[in-house]
């Protein structure tokens, strides 16, 4: 029982996890709006180097209407002492993104679809000015007009603080001069450009342009991208899915070893009904009807410690344990199978015991 | 031919011991008339309890045949014999086998538990009034470990009756009582026996329950034999001791 309580539970646990991310991560880049240029040999955005030459030569693509250059990097420090963020995606980091003043007001939606809650957006004349994520402002007591002072021994106002993320964790964002500096980029390097078109239906078509025009540079669109991390999601889900199905093997083993074992002890028993007539399929269903009976309450069980536990990691969690009905349902079927599958070895088992030995047997 | 329930004809049963070969029987025979009233006598270890089981459907023997109103049951599949055991024969086991965990009550109904035939209802009014029959109408919700190894044996004896049986096969089934209580038992056998003309297979070591009249069996050897009561007392065989 004990074994199938635990199976149950590692796999609601683990498949509400997948489910949770999966909504958050795909939520936020839902909201993402245009094309993710970087560098083609680039093994990700932020390894990417690419030269702002780029701006121009992007936004001279026809139906091109702003290309946005984008740095990114690591804060090291924040007031002189070592960064530290919260969030388990970037593991207690702090992440730096550089975005233009100057042209922050031609992007259309917000970055990666999280808004400035407090404060304001860049604008042109912004120079040591920071927006924040809401932890940073909550952990370092930083307010609008508030002072923080990063890496380079600079210190940058407040102007921004940005809505509460469950995926982004913590982030301070900076002109793009600054970041590049914070960030050791060369005069003139950018990670990456978002690039928006004036007609949103052109994004594909413009993605593959660029390619083709600049072979040397990686373009992508954001839904690309959302079903890119959905194709990453879809290992995770494997994953998971092979540690469920590990944990409900264990669980029928469990099963089964109980199942045997209160057999056994009862050969007796059961050689004594069969002495007094009964059947070999009366015994079976008998068997079988009790190790059901450990499949539904050894999952009910298990079903309830799940949700408690669910309920105090989302607590803890940056983002959602997500508990499905159909979770819930397939946990449950999970269950009685695995209740019916283990009790079907001790049930033969059972129809071989021999009345006579048990009759005399003492 | 038709008055016959039980015959049995060289009838073997053989124990394999390792290298050793013990031979329970080895070529018995006997025919049991309905509504008869036989005793089985023997030594210990000379294949009594055996022959209850060969005779009640119980195991299979190792050569011979056994026909149950001219049915050959030796060769019937597992399911047949239990068929047989359900609506056929009641059996009192030497060792009683009562299941521990339920109490008389339960342990009486037991045979029938499965048998869709007959209502949760009808087949416990049917094990209460068994148990009262037997004298343990005050017992009913004991389990077998609260009770005594007297009272064991008539929650055993209830229990063979309870699927009203046409043929009972009772190994000792006063192994445990007192005279007293034992000539209750045979008394209460004896009356079945007269008024529904239940047959009666009883193997017992107390021949003080034997009638003159009674039919006898001995059994040694591994061979049965008919004797009588007289014939057992004129060789010294009496009370509880050895029958040799
Ligand atoms: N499963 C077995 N394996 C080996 N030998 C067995 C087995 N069952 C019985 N025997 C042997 O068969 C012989 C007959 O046993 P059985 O139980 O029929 O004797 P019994 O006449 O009923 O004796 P008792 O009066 O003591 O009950 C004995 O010698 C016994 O040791
Ligand atoms: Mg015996």
């Amino acid at each position: 029982m004990l074994a199938l309580i635990v199976g149950i539970i590692t796999i609601i646990v683990l498949v509400s996890a997948t489910l949770g991310v999966k909504s958050s991560v795909s939520n936020v880049m839902g909201q993402m709006k245009g094309i993710i240029v970087y560098e083609h040999d680039a093994a990700d955005v932020p390894y990417s180097h690419l030269s702002s030459d780029y701006e121009e030569k992007l936004e001279d693509i026809r139906g091109v209407r702003v290309a946005l250059p984008e740095i990114y990097g690591m804060v090291r420090t924040i007031d002189g002492k070592k960064a530290e963020g919260t969030g388990s995606f970037t593991a207690g980091m702090v992440m730096l993104v550089g975005l233009d003043p100057k042209k922050e007001r031609m992007r259309q939606g917000d970055m990666y679809g999280i808004g400035v809650e407090e404060g304001r957006k860049f604008i042109s004349s912004d120079k040591y000015a920071a927006i924040i994520s809401k932890d940073i402002a909550d952990n370092y007591k930083k307010n609008i007009g508030s002072k923080i002072e990063l890496d380079d021994g600079k210190k940058y106002t407040v102007i921004g603080i940005l809505e509460e993320s469950s995926v982004l964790g913590s982030i301070i964002v900076v002109p793009l001069d600054r970041a590049r500096e914070l960030a050791h980029l060369k005069e003139d390097e950018v990670n990456s450009f978002t690039v928006q078109t004036k007609n949103p239906e052109d994004e594909k078509r413009i993605a593959t342009l660029i390619k083709m025009k600049y072979p040397e540079l990686e373009a992508i669109t954001a839904s690309q991208a959302v079903e890119e991390t959905e194709d990453i999601m879809g290992i995770m889900d494997l994953f998971f899915y092979v540690m469920a199905s590990i944990s409900l093997i264990i669980a029928g083993i469990g099963i089964v070893n109980a199942m045997l074992m209160s057999v056994l002890e009862r050969t007796k028993e059961f050689g004594v009904l069969k002495a007094v007539g009964w059947e070999n399929d009366d015994l079976l269903k008998l068997i079988i009807e009790e190790s059901i009976l450990i499949g539904v309450v050894g999952g009910i069980i298990g079903i309830i410690i799940s949700v408690a536990i669910v309920e105090i990691l989302n607590n803890y969690m940056p983002f959602s344990l997500l508990i499905t009905k159909e979770l819930i349902g397939e946990a449950f079927l999970f269950s009685v199978i695995a209740g019916i599958v283990g009790g079907i070895y001790p049930a033969w088992r059972v129809t071989k015991i021999d009345p006579i030995q048990a009759i005399r047997g003492e | 031919m038709n008055d016959v329930v039980i015959e049995a004809k060289n009838l073997k049963k053989y124990y394999k011991m390792g290298e050793t070969i013990v031979k329970a029987l080895r070529g018995a025979n006997i025919k049991i008339k309905k509504g008869s009233f036989v005793f089985i006598v023997g030594p210990s270890g000379s294949g009594k309890s055996t022959l209850m089981h060969l005779l009640g459907a119980l195991d299979h023997p190792t050569g011979g045949s056994v026909k149950m109103d001219g049915k050959e049951i030796s060769k019937m599949d597992d399911w047949e014999l239990s068929m047989i055991r359900r609506n056929k024969v009641g059996f009192i086991f030497q060792t009683f086998n009562l299941v521990p965990s339920l109490t008389a009550l339960d342990n009486v109904k037991l045979p029938l538990l499965t048998d869709k035939r007959i209502s949760d209802e009808e087949l416990t009014a049917r094990a209460i009034k068994l148990l009262k029959v037997v004298g343990l109408g005050h017992r009913i919700y004991h389990t077998p470990n609260e009770l005594s190894g007297g009272e064991r044996q008539r929650v055993a004896i209830a229990r063979a009756l309870i699927n009203n049986p046409e043929i009972i096969l009772a190994d000792e089934p006063t192994g445990e009582l007192d005279s007293k209580t034992g000539a209750e038992i045979f008394e209460l056998m004896r009356k079945m026996n007269k008024e529904e003309g239940k047959t009666f297979i009883i193997v017992t070591h107390d021949t003080e329950y034997i009638k003159h009249n009674d039919t006898v069996y001995h059994i040694k050897d591994g061979v049965i034999k008919e004797t009588s009561k007289r014939e057992l007392e004129k060789n010294g065989m009496k009370g509880k001791k050895e029958i040799t």
